[in-house]
This record gives structure tokens, C-alpha cells and sequence, in this order.
């Protein structure tokens, strides 16, 4: 082979998608939630341990197994031609696919940068969040991710802000979120940004950020969103919400290896947030300017067009409508249980694959430590314990793709169980 | 088979390390470690491509075949147990593979080869992370206080030192690097910005130039500094693994290191160290833990990481120290004068780091005098002569990094290549 094939055969390699795998040429099926034989097919296109039913999938996603293999072959790619790759392809691979996340979410490919995840991405918006001046307020919620609030903390260091902490009404409803987020505008007139978080990492729940948003926006309050559970999980329209800061995972819902997420910056509001450390001058206003990696893992990026090929065929709607039958699998069996508190409400507006819940009482961290340890040694189901929330805490389950409804009559009858 | 003994079955397996049983045997054996022979055998365990030959590894390290084998088994067991191995697991399942657990372990070997104490080390993403949070969070500065750096820094670095300016409100001086530079002046040229800015409260330190592979005695500078009440921040991102030294000899606080340049682990993988008595004058990552606390994972903050990579290091760790750093140190060295010596007497070609062997290792740039685009010049070694490099425009150069996968033969065809266009320029 020589050089100029070997340039072409390169480009082409790193281009190449595993789109027709012949999982999809063989499933005919219908695809709704309900098609157990189609679920079937992509539940086999995972290879997780049968040690323990894994109900954890908010941690991040597992790779389905040609994610997987492409990633394999990407690191292999990358490993042989190292600095020759990054340096004269890489970007071009790079461009193509933040030109696809873009028309995804229906935005620029100029408001779109990668990022190592999503807490990279909020860390840029919520500390380069220019706009505050002392004293001005800065509202955060008890359902927001932990490190995402500490943030928040430090910008009464870094901003001299008046930092204010706000508690989602539980049991939750869609009008309760809104109107606790309206108390909180007016109970804090000088209030100049506020973060959100889409769906909750402690319980699942789905705000309604669209309709907050559009209120915060008719008062000069800048809502800076926490997408980290959302993209992926469900289907919702992005540009709808009206947010102008966003940070996202593509390695949770999308399904990517890990190390990967994205930021959002609304075009012309970039200047609003600071470029990183002097990268930049004050008047750039380049999206990319705004986070600062290092060398990143370049195979894993190279690997998202194959998950979102993965996902495309099998329709983010029927996904979306398979994860919400997984989640009321397991909670239209322990409803009715006295002892049991669901804390998602019955509104699909407001919960997709994630709900947490809480045996009644049970609120303080070891309590919940104690029962994600029973239903870990007992009955073989992986979840996590959850603390944070102003009710107290939970058990986090978070099912997907290859989980089974049995998994989740599974877990039902064990929480059962364990009330008795 | 089942989940017991599932859970001891893959605890057994995690317990082979495959770079560990791919090296024992020469690691065991009387062969000369720095002959050619040798290195063939070290060279057959990479797979790099043959379309040409690649002396860039200056950007990050090539993983050699039993490191990627093992970091493709680590990524798929990571895939398959997922959060289990990382949340709780272990607390219901005492014999289940724990990722907190592995990576202390792994703390425990690098902390071990620096010498230091595994509360002193956190793993980061990569040298860059390192030094941003070491930078940004060194919080000895009060306004006014002057900054210093030389122009041998890395650019990002060079960017966070300027961001002093706005984030503490340091007078920043950026210092111009003797060129050709030696052991001497270059510690003379941080005296002197120390005496030309009393008071001078930080100094950043490239231990190896990446631009030029130029070594400063970190040592030296480090003393003297201290000497006038400064202290200093390193990095060692292209140092260690390259080039054998002893870590704690050096004196130094606040470093930076690579784990996926020189080590040869995953991409995405690096190192801080902060010496314990010195924890608290780096700031905890936006206020994390209570106020006061001095554990190093507080100074930060990377979210979920490539859990796979981490992993990976003890593998590329095993790789490189059944090697031993003293041959890879003198391999590289021999790497470098196969193609530096053709040119000691050439006027024409300046060698950017000097022959003094305290000043360099194995990465080195050059220079054709007659020759003014040092991007042209790149690209004429790759297109006519298949050589990868990295050109340095800032010094009219060429930057040749040789990573272990490169031979003799790879070193003579870029010095025939520098002389070939040489001639061709007359």
C-alpha cells in the first residue's frame, strides 16, 4: 500500500460505522415496549456479568457489544498511528461528529464542544458564569447532583454570590416544581442565575425546565442546565427547553465509552462565560475556548457515531417507551405497598427509565446503605442508596436496555419481601 | 457456576497481569539490557504502523501490545460489571473486584517507584489537569506578588500562569530562555528573575522542554528558589519515564506528570503530587470537603473517568519496570546520538537541546538554518521521507521523539533525511 492509499483507507477506516450489524436486518418486530422477542434481541447485544441483576445503569452506561468492538478497533487504530492520526485526521473525524450531535439536539455545531463528561462541562459553565456581580443570588436545588452544588457553594468564593439552596417538593408534581421555582424568583428578586437539573441523579425525577426556564428567562434569570440523565434517556425537544447553558453525558444514555460528554453554549451568550485560563482573548467567542482538555482519549470520541448508530436503529422513541415500561414494571408492583414511597409521581412527563424510592422511615444514609446491601447479598440486585434529598434518602434504580421486565418483577418482589 | 465462585474466578483472573507475564522472562533473564538484541524484543511487542515511521511520540506513548491486551480486558470488564465494580459491590460481595480498592493498589506502585507517600499522589486525566489545578490552586499569592515562567513552558501552562494576573492578581513575568542554553544559565536565568522581582513567591518549572527537550536541574533552581522564599511548581509531564532521576532528590512540592506519554498507559491518564506538609496551600477543587482538610482527592474533581485506562497502569507500569528505567533512560539516549552525532560538526543543522547528558534524554529538536517553515519542513519529512514529527515554529524546528518501539535504523533514515534536504538547500 502506498502513502496516499494508505491516507484514504485511514480516513475511511475511521469513518466507517457499524450500523448493519445484522441484528437489525433480522428484527422485523414492532418494536413497542411490549415486543418481548424484539428486547430480547437487543438485550443480547450486551455482554454484562449474570453475577448480580445490574439496576445501576445511572452510574453510566454499559457499551452494547459493537460499541464495544468499534471502540477495541478505534484504540487499536489510534495506538498504531498515534500523533499522525490526532494531528491530521483527528479533527476531521472530530467536526463531522459534533456537526451530527448538533443536528441532533437542532442546534449550531459552533454551540457544541466535547467534553470528558458532564461534570466537566458544568464545572466551565457554572465557574466561568461571568454575569454575577457581589451579592447577586444564585439558587440551586437538593436534587441536583452533588459536585454540581458545590459548585454552586463556590461561587460565594470565587463570585462573592449569595448562594441559596432550595427544596423540590416531595411528593412532586408538575405544578409543585414550577411553583416552587417561582417562590424561589420571588423570594429572591437580586437572583441572577440558577441551575437545573433535567432528571435528577437522587430520584429520577424529570423537572419541567422548559416552563422554569421560560420564567426565569421573563424575570433576567440565566438557567444553566444539567442534562446529564436527560439526553438519551427520553425523547424531549432540545431547543424547546430555552436554556442557553447545557452540560451533557454521552457516556450514560447515549451509551459511548466512558470519558465523554458535550457543553452547550447558546451562540450569542459565549461571552458570558469565561474562556478558559487565558486561552483565550476576552473577545472570543469560540464555544471550544471554554473548556480545556489535554490530550482527551480520542478512540472514545471516534466510538460515539457507532452508539448513536446502535441507538438510531433502534428509535429513541422505542427506547425511550422501553425504559418507561422497565421502571413501571417494578412500581406498579410496590404502589400499593403502604410501607413503600415511589419518589417519581405516576406522570410520565416527569420520570422515564430512573425512580428512586424509600422504604417508609427509612431516611438517614445508613439505612439505605443497609438495604442496597440486602437487596445486593440477598437477592442479587445491584441499586445504589441515595442521601441529599431534604425527605431523606432512597434506593436509586435505574434500569436499561438489558435488563429484563423479569429483573424488575425481580426486585418488585423483593422489596415486597423485605416489608413483609 | 455460581456467583461465588464466579466472583473468585475473576478476581483469580484480575490477578494476572498479562504485561507482567509478557516481560518475566526477560526480566528474569542475564541478557544486556542495552543491547540491540534486547531492544528487538522490546520493539516486536508494539504493533505500530509500517506506512511510516513515527517519531512523534513526544504527543503521547504508543501502547505496547500487552498494555492495550489488557486495557481491552479491563474495558470489557469494566462494560460487563459497570457500576458494580465501582459503587457498592464490595460491600455485599467481599471477594468482588473493587475499583477503589485496584486503584490504591496502583497508588501504592506509583508512589512506591517516586519514593513518596500514596496520600501525595491522585490520578488526573493527563499532565495538563495536573498543573491547571497545581496553578490555579496554589493559594500563596497575594496581590502584586510576581510570577514566574520562561518561554520553555508549555503553552497551556504558560496560559494558566498568565491567568494569575486576573485570578490572584500577580504580577506575571514571563522569562526568555538562554538559546543554546546551559546547566548554568539556566538556573542563572531564574536567579535573576527572582532579583529583578523581589519577593517572587511562584516559579513554574518545565523539567523537559517539550518544544526543544531541553532538561533544567530542577534541582538546583528548585534550592535556590527556596533560597529567596519562592516556591515552585514542576512539570514533569515528558520526564518521568523518559529519564532516570530520583523524584524525591529533586525537592519539589507541587508536580505534574503524564501516565500515557513516557509510561505508556491509556490515553486520558496522569498524576499530581502535592508533598503532605504542603497540601493545604493548594486549594481543594471548588471548596470540596470541609474547610481545612488535606486529602489530596479533594484537589479534584474529574467526574467519571475512563476507569478502564487507570487500570491499564499498572499494566504499562509492570511493562516498563521489568525493563528498569536506567536502560530505557540510556536506550533513549542511544536513540538520540544515532542521529544527533551525524550533525555535532554540521553547521549547517543546530541540535535544540545540548550535548551536555544532564540536558537531555531521548526527545530532541533541530533545526536546517537555511530551511524557514518549520510546518513546510514537517511536512517534507512526512511526504518525501515518511518520517513523523512535530514541528515547532516558534524555533524553526523539528521536534524527534523516539519512543521504544523505534530502532538504530529508524534514527539513521531521519539523519539521512535532515542531510538529504540540507544538501538539496546548498
Amino acid at each position: 500500500m502506498d502513502r496516499r492509499q494508505f491516507l484514504t483507507s485511514s480516513a475511511a477506516v475511521a469513518g466507517l460505522s457499524v450500523a448493519n450489524f445484522p441484528l437489525f436486518a433480522m428484527a422485523q418486530q414492532s418494536r413497542d415496549a411490549d415486543d418481548e422477542n424484539f428486547w430480547a434481541i437487543i438485550r443480547n447485544q450486551y455482554d454484562v456479568t449474570s453475577d448480580v441483576t445490574n439496576l445501576e445503569a445511572g452510574y453510566w452506561g454499559i457499551m452494547s457489544i459493537p460499541v464495544t468492538q468499534d471502540y477495541i478497533k478505534n484504540t487499536h487504530y489510534v495506538n498504531q498511528n498515534s500523533s499522525y492520526y490526532a494531528r491530521r485526521l483527528y479533527r476531521k473525524d472530530y467536526n463531522k461528529i459534533v456537526v451530527r450531535i448538533a443536528k441532533k439536539l437542532g442546534v449550531g455545531a459552533d454551540e457544541i464542544v466535547l467534553t470528558r463528561n458532564a461534570t466537566e462541562s458544568l464545572q466551565s459553565l457554572i465557574n466561568g458564569y461571568n454575569k454575577l456581580q457581589e451579592g447577586d443570588t444564585v439558587i440551586y436545588a437538593d436534587l441536583d447532583y452533588g459536585s454540581m452544588q458545590s459548585e454552586m457553594r463556590y461561587l460565594k468564593t470565587h463570585r462573592k454570590a449569595n448562594v441559596v439552596s432550595i427544596a423540590i417538593p416531595e411528593p412532586a408534581s408538575y405544578e409543585n416544581v414550577i411553583a416552587a421555582y417561582a417562590k424561589a424568583l420571588d423570594d429572591h428578586p437580586n437572583c441572577k442565575m440558577m441551575l437545573m437539573t433535567h432528571v435528577s441523579n437522587r430520584t429520577g425525577l424529570i423537572t419541567p425546565v422548559k416552563e422554569v426556564a421560560a420564567m426565569a428567562k421573563a424575570r433576567g434569570v440565566d438557567v444553566i442546565l444539567d442534562a446529564a440523565h436527560s439526553w438519551g434517556q427520553f425523547e424531549f425537544d432540545f431547543q424547546e427547553l430555552g436554556v442557553d447553558f447545557v452540560g451533557f453525558n454521552l457516556h450514560k444514555w447515549i451509551g459511548v465509552p466512558l470519558g465523554v460528554g458535550a457543553m452547550y453554549i447558546r451562540k450569542n451568550r459565549v461571552l458570558d462565560i469565561d474562556p478558559l485560563r487565558g486561552e483565550a482573548g476576552p473577545d472570543n467567542d469560540e464555544v471550544r475556548t471554554r473548556v480545556h482538555t489535554g490530550t482527551m482519549n480520542f478512540a472514545a470520541v471516534m466510538t460515539i457515531p457507532a452508539a448513536l448508530d446502535f441507538r438510531e436503529n433502534i428509535g429513541q422513541k422505542n427506547i425511550e417507551g422501553r425504559l418507561r415500561a422497565l421502571r413501571n414494571q417494578w412500581v406498579d408492583q410496590v404502589i400499593d405497598n403502604k410501607n413503600v414511597e415511589i419518589l417519581t409521581p405516576q406522570d410520565e412527563r416527569m420520570y422515564a427509565a430512573i425512580t428512586s424510592f424509600r422504604l417508609k422511615g427509612k431516611t438517614s444514609y445508613e439505612d439505605n446503605r443497609d438495604l442496597m446491601n440486602t437487596l445486593s447479598e440477598k437477592y442479587g440486585i445491584f441499586t445504589v442508596a441515595i442521601s441529599g434529598i431534604a425527605k431523606g434518602g432512597g434506593i436509586r434504580v435505574s434500569p436499561s436496555l438489558y435488563n429484563s421486565r423479569e429483573d424488575m418483577d425481580k426486585l418488585a418482589a423483593a422489596i415486597n419481601d423485605i416489608t413483609g | 457456576m455460581d456467583r461465588r465462585d464466579f466472583l473468585r474466578t475473576t478476581a483469580a483472573l484480575a490477578s494476572v497481569s498479562v504485561a507482567g507475564s509478557a516481560v518475566t522472562a526477560y526480566a528474569q533473564s542475564a541478557v544486556n539490557k542495552d543491547s540491540d538484541a534486547f531492544w528487538k524484543t522490546i520493539i516486536d511487542q508494539y504493533k505500530v504502523t509500517d506506512e511510516f515511521i513515527n517519531l512523534n511520540a513526544g504527543h503521547w506513548g504508543i501502547m505496547s501490545e500487552p498494555v492495550r491486551k489488557a486495557f481491552n480486558e479491563h474495558t470489557a470488564f469494566i462494560n460487563a460489571y459497570s457500576s458494580h465494580y465501582v459503587g457498592h459491590g464490595r460491600s455485599a460481595n467481599p471477594s468482588a473486584r473493587n475499583y477503589n480498592v485496584e486503584r490504591m493498589e496502583i497508588i501504592d506502585m506509583l508512589a512506591a517507584k517516586l519514593g513518596v507517600q500514596s496520600d501525595e499522589l491522585v490520578f488526573t486525566r493527563g499532565a495538563t489537569e495536573s498543573m491547571q489545578l497545581l496553578i490555579s490552586g496554589y493559594n500563596k499569592i497575594n496581590p502584586g506578588d510576581t510570577v514566574l515562567y520562561a518561554d520553555a513552558a508549555y503553552y497551556s501552562m504558560a496560559a494558566e500562569m498568565r491567568h494569575l494576573e486576573v485570578y490572584r492578581g500577580a504580577n506575571v513575568v514571563q522569562l526568555t530562555m538562554p538559546d543554546p542554553v546551559d546547566f548554568q544559565s539556566s538556573i542563572d536565568l531564574f536567579e535573576q528573575g527572582i532579583k529583578d522581582n523581589p519577593g517572587t513567591k511562584l516559579i513554574l518549572l518545565t523539567h523537559m522542554a517539550n518544544r526543544t527537550g531541553v532538561i533544567i536541574p530542577v534541582k538546583e533552581i528548585t534550592a535556590m528558589a527556596r533560597s529567596y522564599g519562592a516556591d515552585v511548581i514542576v512539570d514533569m509531564a515528558h520526564s518521568w519515564g523518559q529519564l532516570d532521576y530520583d523524584f524525591v532528590d529533586q525537592g519539589v512540592d507541587f508536580v505534574g506528570f503524564n501516565l500515557h506519554k513516557w509510561i505508556g498507559a491509556p490515553l486520558g491518564t496522569g498524576l499530581m503530587y502535592i508533598k503532605k506538609s504542603r497540601m493545604l496551600d493548594i486549594d481543594t477543587k471548588s471548596s470540596k470537603g470541609a474547610p481545612g482538610n488535606d486529602d489530596i482527592n479533594n484537589r479534584t474533581q474529574t467526574g467519571t473517568m475512563n476507569l478502564a485506562a487507570v487500570m491499564a497502569v499498572r499494566d504499562a507500569l509492570n511493562f516498563v519496570d521489568a525493563i528498569g528505567i536506567k536502560h530505557i533512560d540510556n536506550r533513549f539516549r542511544a536513540l538520540r546520538h544515532e542521529w544527533t552525532n551525524e550533525f555535532i560538526d554540521d553547521d549547517r543543522v543546530d541540535i535544540l537541546s545540548p550535548e551536555d547528558e544532564r540536558m537531555h534524554c531521548g526527545l530532541t529538536s533541530f533545526r536546517i538554518n537555511a530551511h524557514d517553515d518549520a510546518r513546510a519542513l514537517g511536512r517534507t519529512l512526512l511526504n518525501d521521507y515518511a518520517i513523523n514529527t512535530a514541528a515547532i515554529p516558534e524555533y524553526n524546528g523539528i521536534r524527534v521523539a523516539p519512543g521504544l518501539y523505534s530502532s538504530k535504523a529508524d534514527m539513521r533514515a531521519l539523519a539521512a533525511a535532515i542531510k538529504d534536504i540540507a544538501n538539496k538547500l546548498g
